[in-house]
């Protein structure tokens, strides 16, 4: 019973915070609204609108306990009641303590289920007062002037710390600036405050999005299937292929043998008759089956997509969501940076991926932020170079086909690119004697390299030059590309090409020595093949050129620091390069073997591998196999940090790899020689050099006169078994330290025990080599 | 005839009572499982064990410490491997097979970690236990509960589950 009310009570916080969060978000837009203007015709009705917000936020707050959240609204309401009876009259205070008070609302919203509590009884009875202090202290008819020291006095006896007391800090610089704060100029063309499903005639029901994330996910777990289906259609062909062609070639020798056959025989041929037939039969029921599982594909293919394409609908959501928390914080950064700014927003309505909304979150804020600290100018500055004194912050967003464009543009300053240019040459990002080959869009480009700021002073908000590199980041992570466009004195606008849905994703299948990867397909500009001769090298880096362009060239394998497979070493004359590109920057990356292209589903590592250096996540292939998804942002930093090792250390490591191409001698004992063969493909297939020997006696013969770095041996074995063998190899000094794994048919407790005291180092059963760990025990005991 | 079944029915209620005082006597037992890391034998709780299965195939993920195996495919979803003997500093001595996966979970966490063989079930008694021996130190005593009489060491899965030194987050 307690655990059902748990569970109910829980579920009504749940449905509180959607609410609560709606309401804040209508009060706040309201107060902009009504701050903007406070006497125009509609202000009547704005103020209605705040108030009544305020009022459904504090009986939601009480219906669920929230005593805190109600308090705090009733406050509020008390206050815009009064306004709204015409008692009370709009001074600026109330709309700073009253954003201020809806920024402790959300703070208290958000911290419903955390223990955490950042808003203190004290913070709610500072409110309290000040709103109390705006009833009393205002008779009707109150000036906007008067009223302002008044309510400051009170202020000012206030604790520093406390939220208002840095209010009126802000309002006391004005005062005394005697400049009186512009109200904010906010206009949005399109009504994008309306819920969505307010807007909707149709019929709605709320449904949390964890939810719709959670029927996502099990959708993108059928494009598994869809691949595993695929490759099991893959092994019946060839199984029928194998099939048909025995058949063919057993056919013709029953023909034969039957032609040969004599008279009294003739029940033979009988035989050979049947079984002919019945082979007939079953390759035609191999055929069908195939048949059949061909168009079960095409069914599979064909509704998995559509499924996904519809819940992905499920998930577009309107652009307002995300251009709501805008004006505030445009006005915010104005009064920070003493600044006036006229926003103007467009487009709202355009639906787009919700996880696109939130991943493009911090990138818009970053870029509002970037165009009122470095691109807007101040009055003064503006009215000096002839511009309004307003300064204009325009963004738009508009809908081509399955693109979306977020049009971000002010008319300020501009980029200076000389400064640009001495910042990315500071920082290493390009060299003084490549500027003059660079486009103006390539030059503009460079903002987003990590590192560059134009900034001269480092502010909290901009200035580390890192900012820009993790918009450009988080734009090509989702699939999506930004331009800028920048004129010195007329302003700068940023353009950001989105997709509507997160597509599915797609990666190139790569080998890397005996491990496999995959590259997301969106990162890769060129597959090639090069030639050891095509490789230049430049200031000791490795290079190549492609489409006159000079890329850096480093091996995947290196960077990932993976072992080097001895075998591989040889053959190779051509090299196999994927040029891969992020924002402005492209490397080329030597890999062994590219397998083709795989659609996938991305999933975590396991949750005690939060996070690896260089790898994304994981992807199941067809066959079941778990294959690492590579990081682009973090794979391009690895390698170019590689590129910046000194000569001298390139020189260590190519000694270093001279002693690991070094070859690995192993030595093989066992008397069966289909083990025998199968052991030394197996072990020569991962790199190693391979040697025989039927048996103990043997092995150790070949032992004592050539050198080995570990021995593989079966047990049971004529003349010297494996035991006798693990013995005597320990009790010859210069053999002594050699590693040996016994490999048996039957795992056997004694067996283990008597290996073990003989002195072997592994024991590993037999069965399907391929499948046991013997290379890797190989590898661990070298 | 009435009084024969009553008397029946008195007699098993006395049984079944009995046998239930009996099982609350050895309350402290917890069932283990028991497994080998070559030479050791070692034994893990049974509430925190999900499955065993065998170890087939491994991707390794490069730039994850030693013990840090590799993950496997568990049914769809991606689980890494621990192999203790790195951590327990065992890969020098005994016979090495790893061929068997035991994956471990909790509220929090889980990940699968390999042994040479599994022996079975037992049932142990925790205040029966004695200290973990001094050789081991650091990380791998921590994970340690105690040791039986009979040399069987058992591992603490919980404070494993939980142990931010085997969260890769690099």
């Amino acid at each position: 019973m307690d655990s059902q009310q748990e569970e109910f009570l829980r579920e009504l916080l749940e449905d509180f915070k959607i609410e609560a969060a709606e309401h804040h978000q209508a009060i706040v837009n309201g107060l902009i609204k009504l701050e903007k203007n406070p006497d125009s015709a509609n202000s009547q009705s704005d103020v209605e609108i705040i108030f009544r917000e305020i009022h459904s936020m504090k009986g939601a707050a009480r219906a669920v306990n929230l005593t805190q959240i109600e308090q705090l609204c009733m406050g509020m309401e008390n206050v815009f009641h009064e306004i709204k009876n015409g008692t009370l009259k709009l001074v600026p205070a109330i709309f700073d303590t009253f954003l201020k008070a809806s920024d402790y609302l959300e703070i208290m919203i958000s911290e419903i289920d955390s223990k955490q509590k950042t808003v203190s009884e004290n913070n709610l009875s500072q409110f309290k007062r000040s709103f109390e202090g705006f009833i009393k202290k205002s008779p009707p008819g109150f000036g906007i002037i008067h009223s302002q020291p008044r309510v400051e006095n009170k202020f000012t006896s206030s604790k520093p710390e406390n939220p208002i007391a840095t209010t009126a800090a802000d309002r006391a610089e004005e005062t005394s600036s005697s400049a009186f704060r512009e109200p904010l100029n906010i206009e949005s063309n399109k009504p994008t405050v309306e819920s969505p499903t307010k807007l909707s005639d149709k019929e709605t029901v709320r449904v949390t999005t964890s939810k719709l994330y959670d029927i996502l996910r099990q959708a993108e777990e059928m494009v598994t299937v869809k691949t595993s289906l695929k490759f099991q259609i893959k092994q019946l062909e060839q199984l029928i292929t194998r099939f048909d062609t025995w058949r063919k070639t057993q056919d013709d020798r029953f023909t034969q043998s039957t032609l040969s056959l004599k008279e009294d025989e003739s029940y033979q041929g009988e035989e050979v008759a049947k079984q002919k037939v019945y082979l007939k039969k079953h390759a035609e029921e191999l055929n069908r089956i195939n048949g059949n599982l061909e168009q079960m594909q095409r069914l599979v293919i064909r509704s998995v997509d559509e499924m996904l394409l519809d819940i992905k609908k499920t998930l577009l959501h309107p652009f307002s969501s995300l251009l709501n928390i805008v004006p505030k914080i445009v006005r915010d950064l104005g009064k920070e940076y003493n600044k006036e700014i006229n926003l103007q927003m467009e487009g709202g309505e355009i639906e787009i991926d919700r996880r696109i909304l939130e991943e493009m979150k911090d990138p818009l804020i970053h870029l509002i932020r970037n165009c009122i600290d470095h691109g807007l100018e101040t009055k003064s500055d503006r009215l000096i170079a002839n511009k309004p004194a307003t300064g204009s912050l325009n963004i738009s967003i508009r809908q081509d086909h399955q693109n979306i464009e977020m049009l971000i543009s002010d008319d300020g300053a501009g980029i200076n690119t000389e400064k640009l240019i001495n910042s990315s040459i500071k920082s290493g990002i390009i060299k003084p004697e490549e500027v003059r080959a660079m486009s103006k869009s390539e030059i503009n480009m460079l903002i987003f390299s990590s590192g560059v700021s134009t900034s001269p002073f480092i502010t909290d908000v901009s200035g580390r030059g890192l900012g820009m590199a993790i918009v450009a980041e988080k734009v090509a992570g989702i699939e999506g590309t930004i331009e800028l466009e920048t004129e010195q004195g007329k302003g700068t606008s940023f353009k950001i090409t989105l997709p509507q849905t997160l597509a599915a994703f797609r990666g190139i299948l790569v080998r890397v020595s005996d491990q496999f990867f995959i590259i997301p397909t969106s990162a890769v500009i060129k597959a090639l093949q090069i030639k050891l001769s095509d490789i230049k090298t430049v200031e000791s880096k490795k290079t190549i050129s492609f489409k006159n362009e000079t890329i850096a060239l480093v091996h995947l394998r290196e960077v990932l620091h993976i072992r080097h497979r001895p075998a591989e070493k040889k053959q190779q004359s051509t090299l196999n390069v994927l040029i891969l590109q992020l924002s402005q920057k492209k490397i080329a990356f030597i890999i062994d073997e590219v397998l083709g292209e795989q659609e996938g589903v991305v999933k975590n590592l396991s949750p005690q591998l939060r996070h690896v250096t260089n790898i994304a996540g994981a992807t199941l292939l067809g066959n079941g196999k778990v294959v690492p998804i590579l990081h682009i942002a973090e794979l391009m930093s690895s390698a170019a940090q590689r590129n910046l090792i000194s000569d001298i250390e390139i020189n260590k490591k190519v000694d270093n790899q001279g002693t690991e191409a070094i070859e690995r001698n192993i030595l093989v004992a066992e008397d069966s020689i289909t083990v025998r063969n199968m052991l030394r493909n197996f072990i020569e297939a991962a790199g190693f050099t391979v040697k025989t020997a039927v048996d103990g006696m043997e092995a150790l013969e070949i032992l004592k006169a050539e050198t080995f770095d570990l021995v593989v041996s079966d047990i049971e074995m004529p003349r010297m078994n494996g035991f006798e063998l693990t013995s005597q190899i320990r009790s010859i000094k210069k053999l002594a330290d050699t590693p040996i794994i016994l490999v048996t048919s039957l795992d056997l407790t004694e067996d283990r025990q008597r290996g073990l005291e003989a002195g072997a180092n592994a024991y590993i059963v037999k069965g399907s080599f391929e499948k046991s760990n013997l290379i890797e025990t190989i590898q661990r005991l070298i | 005839m009435i009084v024969n079944e009553q008397e029946t029915l008195n007699e098993r209620a006395r049984v079944v009572a009995h046998k239930k005082k009996a099982t609350l006597v050895d309350d402290d037992s917890v069932e283990v499982v028991e497994f080998i890391l070559h030479p050791e034998h070692y034994a893990i709780e049974g509430k925190y064990i999900r499955e065993v299965l065998s170890l087939n195939e491994i991707t390794t993920i490069p730039g994850t410490p030693d013990f840090v195996m590799g993950v496997i495919n568990f049914r769809g979803t991606i689980l890494s491997i621990v192999n203790l003997k790195v951590i327990f500093g065992l890969t020098e001595k005994g016979l090495t097979e790893l061929n068997k996966v035991i994956i471990l979970r909790n509220d929090t966490m889980e990940f699968g970690i390999v042994a040479d063989g599994l022996v079975g079930n037992k049932s142990i008694l925790f205040k029966t236990l004695s200290d973990a021996p001094l050789t081991l130190s650091g990380t791998s005593a921590n994970f340690v509960s105690g040791i039986t009489a009979e040399g069987l060491i058992i591992l603490d899965a919980n404070r494993m589950l939980n142990s931010n030194q085997l969260i890769i987050d690099q």
